[in-house]
């Protein structure tokens, strides 16, 4: 899974110029954590292998490049959307950190248990209240988009509400090692 | 956004023989006017005891609540016959004790202490249609369902016209379409400025509606930056040398 076949996504449902996809990008998959640089480099992979056409438009005095999906690029899509998608792994530096650190390093990592906690409350500060309402939700008129946005929220939510749990419990069995450690010494 | 609840420095142990569990150390935040705040946590990490010492309900070993810039359990401070102080509503999800109770009377109870009968019924019939419940006045609560009893309970705390709300896991064995009713009541009932609501959560997925979210565990209360005074950096910084 990369950036290029969201950023494809994004210029089926509609074509857009570069800084215009990067908006979109964060507005529909905010809480993927892919840099909003990575759009730029996708557009220009996607363009080199045939997926999407540039466009110069020079309308309304502004010269910018619009990027349009080709048929190629919609069937590769298609193709991917039916693809079963492999499982993420958990490759969190945090997991890689606690694993190797010996009794020494634990005040360390306590700390940064709470760094990353804090890191957490305040993504999910920012995507509080983005959640469409219940009522609108359940309108049987509401378009699938609507709905698919707001599950990719509560699936970040509820991601950033395991990880908050992992650091918390992380914390407890660090400060009761570090307790051990005092009482045996 | 004016303080309606502050918790500054509330430190509380549970003490069972020799053995000590630090469940708030040296805990400060507070609840804004009109505000939903939710307090994020695991079983066991001391929510509902945070929630009691915010209702005035048990005294911190250390630290200071107040309401409205007034202590919370100074003496003389007008209490109820539930115990909680005046402008405190706090949801509980259990039932009358006459089963054959219709759910308009159990909801203008809290009422009768000082409201004669009738006012009380008026207001209690008010407070069940503000919670979406307006059709359950003659109902019974065994013939409730989990979701109508929330929102009943929402009902009889808030008939009084708390400024604070307090709820311990209001949510709790609720679906998602009924959770997001009582969390969107909750929210739209903070955002008329009506109250201010404090509730406890165990799922994070919940709580988008809030105003602001605070997770609690070993004693340690986090919220978001934007939220953190000059004093809570003090208290972590303090918190960090000692571990």
């Amino acid at each position: 899974m990369s950036v290029k076949q969201a950023v494809l996504g994004l210029v089926i449902e509609r074509p857009g110029y570069g800084y215009e996809l990067v908006q979109r990008f964060e507005e529909r998959l905010g809480g993927w954590r892919a840099s909003k640089t990575a759009v730029y480099p996708a557009l220009l992979r996607l363009h080199a292998s045939g997926a999407v056409q540039r466009r110069a438009d020079s309308s309304a005095h502004r010269n910018v490049t619009w990027y349009e999906a080709t048929d190629q690029g919609r069937s590769e899509f298609r193709a991917w959307l039916r693809t079963a998608p492999e499982l993420m792994p958990m490759r969190d530096e945090m997991y890689v950190k606690i694993a190797f650190a010996t009794v020494d390093d634990l005040a360390f990592l306590i700390e940064q248990t709470r760094q990353q906690e804090q890191l957490c409350l305040d993504r999910i500060d920012r995507l509080r209240g983005a959640s469409p309402e219940s009522d609108q939700l359940a309108n049987p008129d509401v378009d699938w988009r609507a709905i698919g946005q707001a599950w990719l929220l509560r699936t970040e939510v509820a991601h950033l509400a395991t990880t908050i749990e992992a650091l918390q419990d992380a914390r407890d069995l660090m400060k009761a090692a570090i307790c051990r450690e005092r009482s045996a010494g | 956004m004016p303080a309606l609840l502050s918790l500054d420095g509330v430190c509380k142990t549970h003490r069972r023989g020799r053995h000590a569990n630090v469940v708030l150390d040296r805990v400060s935040f507070h609840v804004g006017v009109g505000e939903f705040a939710a307090i994020f946590g695991r079983r066991g990490a001391g929510k509902t005891t945070l929630l009691r010492i915010a209702a005035g309900l048990d005294a911190p070993d250390a630290g200071r609540v107040t309401l409205d810039g007034r202590d919370l359990l100074a003496t003389g401070r007008r209490r109820r016959l539930d115990g909680l102080p005046d402008g405190i509503g706090w949801l509980v999800r259990s039932g009358p004790l006459t089963r054959s109770m219709p759910m308009l009377d159990f909801v203008a109870m809290p009422l009768l202490e000082r409201v004669p009968h009738r006012e009380a019924r008026r207001r209690a019939g008010a407070a069940l249609e503000r919670a979406t419940a307006g059709a359950l006045v003659d109902a019974r609560w065994p013939e409730l369902s989990d979701a109508e009893r929330v929102l009943v309970a929402l009902a009889r705390a808030t008939v009084r016209r708390p400024a604070l709300l307090l709820a311990d896991d209001p949510t709790a064995g609720l679906g998602t379409r009924e959770r997001e009713i009582v969390l969107g009541l909750l929210r739209e009932a903070t955002d008329e400025n009506e109250m201010s609501a404090l509730i406890t959560v165990p799922a994070l997925p919940d709580v988008l509606r809030a105003h602001r979210v605070m997770s609690l565990s070993g004693g340690e209360l986090m919220e978001p930056t934007r939220q953190r005074t000059g004093d809570h950096l003090v208290v972590a910084a303090d918190r960090r040398e000692s571990v």
